[in-house]
């Protein structure tokens, strides 16, 4: 079989008939084969160079052309607010919103979605395999994420703001009849007023229930940082005191993997001595701390002003004041509800805005727990190669499942051991768009019903395996529900 | 119902995209944006008492994206090459086309050579005497048509009916022959070397 493949002239006929039971993974053949099976070198072995060379320079002039320079970035940022990705919430969208016509926009939410769409499934391929999971340059990946969180921040504390405003018209309005009530209550209600802006602006980043518990946190860290030996207690007892959801458990699960990973990086690149592993440890704490401290603190810049000052002469009170907090907000949430009823009715058009965001969170929510891990360059190459193919295939575009079979001709291309495994990215593009161009009709949405469609596809897979294998067929039928 | 595979090929600015429009919905835009890489198209039609669904895969003109059409001819049964009346070198440009054709897929292709823009007749630069040659010599079958106003764009598409389904008739009569031929590469394969295909097995598959 090795041997065909010196051959001037390569009969793809018997290629293709050697291979059929796979192409073993000794000699480093495979790549070379794959390439042959998929059209993408053609049989005559002197055509090779050429077609490699033109090949690969239309690939890189794609990319000039198609990808804007900020095209990764905007990768890594969907990465880095961690799924709560939304077009109005990125940053570089609004500078774009005053610059552009509609008809520019449209397209570039169009763009923006689409490499959601992506991003969404490329995260999920392959995650059992260390191909996919390795990274370089841990810490200035742990910089860009700093960065923007701090970027994130700020933008949250400006709608904030917004909100704010907005709510203390509305709430002045509701005030005139309350004026009448003792000055203590007045005090509670401004707290309650801005509980609730928090509230609703915390909606679109996260589900209600964490929101009320964040800003319990929040109360008891501002009063940790002025007592510094008594931190990791007071920790505790918030975590063990507070009935805190499964939610709120898995996502500071999910922190401290992302910590413990971040530290095993750094672990290598210091030698491993025990005093040292016990300065990292000390290190993750302090982290821990601070990354818990900086969440909580993002919309409760006014609130947390007032909290400092009602608690700064009662810190040896600390439980009962919990006690205490916990009833009133007990309290807050029944009057927020009524009081997003009176909001509700005044601006009908935020409520549209918000209705869309939560459809959209909760199917991103899935998603959130099982992802642990950093976004690699490689996972961002197989991002880019599916945008352009998705934008030269406009009939077509993105579908579930095609990143799935572009990992497996990216792993085996990159994995090259001859000098061709430097242009395994337009290689693996080419191919995987020639392997697209047959099977076409299982991907197009027009032909799903007819006779090539994907549907019509499976009922003869279906009827075929009961002609050859009816105890398989039938243990499949019994018992996955095909 | 049957399904087929077309593919429109041709020059930039030939008028592509503009006859696939005309054919379907029924409209023409003067300001039509150059396609890029392949667009994909479905309808069905009725001819000679079946209905045949066509499956009209366009091709972007431009040079740099030449590289991705060829796999799309090769699984398409049918394959229509455009130019413009008016202009020579896209007339030209047709044996290039031809060529890749040839490359993927033979003789073994249908080809419908049509003229576009029969609408601006006054600037006609590719005389009738010329085409007719060059359909003779390559057994073309060639039509003029108009995507503007929309001239023998509908008898294009029930030409390339009639041309598929007798085509798909002819390949029905050959499928059992065919069949007997590979058995005989398979058996073929195997007594190349059935010592390698042994190793193969020891050495486990991908």
């Amino acid at each position: 079989m090795f041997s065909l493949v010196f051959e001037q002239q390569i009969d793809l006929s018997l290629v293709k008939a050697l291979s059929f039971h796979g192409v073993p993974e000794e000699g480093n053949f495979r790549p070379l084969i794959w390439k042959l099976l998929m059209n993408y070198l053609p049989p005559k072995q002197s055509e090779w160079g050429k077609i490699l060379k033109k090949n690969r320079e239309f690939y890189w002039e794609y990319k000039k052309e198609m990808l804007k320079p900020d095209f990764t970035e905007i990768f890594q940022r969907m990465h880095f607010s961690e799924l709560s990705y939304s077009f109005d919430d990125d940053l570089d969208y609004e500078k774009l919103k005053e610059n552009l016509k509609s008809s520019e926009l449209v397209k570039i939410k169009e763009e923006r979605n689409l490499m959601f769409q992506i991003y969404k499934d490329i995260i999920r391929t392959r995650t059992n395999m260390y191909f996919f999971k390795e990274y370089e340059n841990n810490e200035e990946y742990l910089e860009k994420k700093k960065k923007f969180q701090d970027e994130q921040k700020k933008h949250f504390e400006k709608k904030k703001k917004e909100f704010n405003d907005l709510k203390n018209q509305t709430n002045n309005s509701i005030g005139k009849n309350e004026k009448l009530k003792n000055e203590k209550k007045k005090y509670q209600k401004d707290k309650k007023s801005i509980q609730t802006n928090i509230y609703i602006n915390e909606k679109q980043q996260t589900g209600k229930e964490l929101e009320s518990r964040k800003e319990k946190r929040i109360e008891m860290k501002t009063k940790i940082q002025k007592g510094n030996k008594n931190k990791q207690k007071d920790v505790n007892r918030k975590g063990n005191g507070k009935k805190i959801e499964k939610k709120i458990q898995k996502e500071i699960e999910n922190e401290k993997g992302k910590e413990k990973k971040g530290g095993r990086g750094e672990r290598k690149e210091k030698e491993k001595g025990k005093k040292r592993e016990k300065e990292i440890e000390n290190e993750k704490g302090k982290e821990k701390k601070r990354e818990r401290g900086e969440r909580k603190g993002e919309g409760k810049e006014k609130g947390k002003d007032k909290e400092r000052k009602m608690k700064t002469g009662k810190e040896k009170k600390n439980e009962k004041e919990k006690e205490k907090e916990k009833e009133k907000e007990k309290e807050t949430e029944k009057e927020k509800e009524k009081e997003k009823e009176k909001e509700k009715e005044k601006e009908t058009k935020t409520k549209t805005k918000t209705k869309k965001k939560k459809g959209k969170r909760k199917a991103i929510y899935m998603v959130k727990e099982g992802n642990n891990q950093q976004i690699t360059n490689r996972l961002l190459t197989l991002c880019e190669i599916l945008f352009l193919y998705a934008k030269f295939n406009p009939g077509i575009g993105y579908v579930q499942g095609m990143n799935e079979i572009l990992a497996p001709i990216f792993y085996i291309f990159a994995r090259d051991k001859s000098e061709e495994s430097k242009h395994y990215e337009p290689d693996s593009f080419f191919c995987f768009s020639n392997l697209m161009s047959e099977i076409n009709n299982l991907f197009c949405m027009d032909i799903d019903t007819t006779s090539d469609g994907i549907n019509a596809t499976i009922t003869e897979i279906d009827k075929t395996l009961k002609k050859i294998d009816y105890k398989l067929w039938n243990y499949l039928v019994t018992n996955c529900f095909i | 119902m049957e399904n087929f595979k077309i593919c429109f090929m041709g020059d930039q600015s030939v008028g592509k995209t503009s006859i696939i429009n005309r054919f379907i919905y029924d409209d023409f835009n003067i300001n039509s944006q150059s396609t890029v890489g392949v667009d994909f198209l479905s309808k069905t039609i009725f001819v000679e008492n079946e209905s045949v669904r066509l499956h009209l895969w366009d091709t972007a003109g431009q040079e740099r994206f030449r590289c991705l059409i060829p796999s799309y001819v090769r699984n398409s049964s049918l394959v229509v090459i455009v130019f413009d009346i008016t202009n020579k070198t896209s007339f030209k440009s047709i044996e290039f086309w031809m060529d890749t054709v040839q490359n993927e897929r033979g003789d073994d292709v249908i080809v419908f050579l049509v003229g576009n823009k029969t609408d601006l007749e006054d600037e006609r630069q590719v005389s009738l005497e010329k085409l007719e040659k060059e359909a003779n010599k390559n057994g073309f079958l060639y039509l003029e048509t108009s995507a503007k106003t929309g001239h023998n764009v509908k008898q294009l598409f029930r030409k390339i009916g009639i041309s598929i389904l007798k085509q798909n008739k002819k390949r029905k009569e050959l499928i059992k022959p065919e069949l007997d031929e590979n058995t005989s590469l398979m058996n073929i394969s195997l007594n190349i070397d059935p010592n390698k295909l042994k190793q193969k097995e020891e050495s486990g598959c991908c």
